[in-house]
């Protein structure tokens, strides 16, 4: 097989996970404050809910909480979603990027049959992602599942779109 | 590397978050009436129906034709009415009824299917 194609693994899911990150953060770029404050669908989340959602309940949650078993309790007792109206976009962005620099740290150094350290019985019941494999997965598909929320409130506050050419 | 065994067990496992995704599609777009399978509520004026008919397309595009290698056009008479495919300018619509897209989506993921439980994932298109 060519060599270029031989790519482990986990290099493979971090650079699909890290495209959707860029997505993510790309359909903000030029926002204004107010607009990254502003809830765009009768569900009333916001850019900025959103984002610190990624970076509490996904990032942290499942790579540095759930895989690696540190810092379980942050994420528990608030609501990621609510985002002070004074609080500054680059805040929350840093947030996430910081949060999404931890995770890859953790993936980086976590075989992908690795179980996770921490599983939170009495939020899930019985269902259970069972190795960093399907974390990454699991996360890829929230992330992704996003981004089309953003691309939608994008959309109706000024028309723009995230267009995915694949040649 | 992983070995023989574990890459089907990794296939399975794909293949079940493939599955998860498209039984959300689905739920989604549950119980909305024909008016709102058809009406567009943003700019670009992509509806329900055009992107659950874009998703099948998708499908189609991955599984059937870049896989399994068949013939670059879209399946049945979709493509007599239809522009060619410009990723730049295309609009998500569709004037089929919902069942029909519907029906059409979950075809294509049969046939993805199919190619699936035909192939190892470390196959080559």
């Amino acid at each position: 097989m060519d060599a270029e194609i031989l790519k482990t693994e986990t290099e493979v899911l971090l650079r699909c996970l890290q495209g959707q990150r860029d997505h993510v953060l790309g359909t903000m770029e030029g926002l204004t404050e107010e607009e990254m404050h502003r809830a765009m669908l009768p569900s009333g989340w916001t850019f900025l809910g959103l984002i610190q959602h990624l970076a509490v309940d996904v990032e942290h949650f499942w790579f540095t909480a759930v895989v690696k078993g540190e810092g379980v309790d942050i994420g528990s007792s608030e609501n990621a979603w609510q985002v002070a109206a004074d609080a500054s976009s680059s805040s929350i962005i840093d947030l996430y990027r910081r949060e999404a620099q931890k995770s890859d740290e953790v993936i980086t150094a976590t075989p992908l049959t690795a179980a996770p350290r921490w599983w939170p019985d009495e939020l899930f019941g019985s269902w259970r992602l069972h190795d960093m494999r399907e974390v990454l997965l699991h996360v890829i598909t929230e992330t992704a599942c996003h981004t089309g929320h953003l691309d939608a409130a994008r959309e109706l506050i000024d028309g723009r779109q995230w267009l995915v050419l694949t040649e | 590397m992983v070995g023989d065994h574990e890459s089907e067990a990794d296939d399975g496992m794909l293949w079940d978050f493939l599955r998860g995704q498209r039984e959300s599609v689905l739920a989604i777009v549950e119980g909305l009436d024909e008016e709102a399978w058809h009406r567009s509520v943003v700019p670009t004026g992509w509806t329900p129906a055009g992107l659950v008919e874009h998703l099948g397309g998708a499908e189609w595009h991955w599984f059937q034709g870049v896989v399994a290698g068949k013939q670059p056009e879209l399946p049945g008479d979709l493509a007599d009415d239809q522009p060619a495919y410009d990723p730049l300018t295309v609009v998500f619509t569709s004037d089929e009824p919902s069942a029909e897209v519907v029906n059409f989506y979950r075809n294509q993921c049969a046939q993805s299917d199919a190619v699936l439980s035909a192939t190892v994932p470390t196959e080559c298109p």
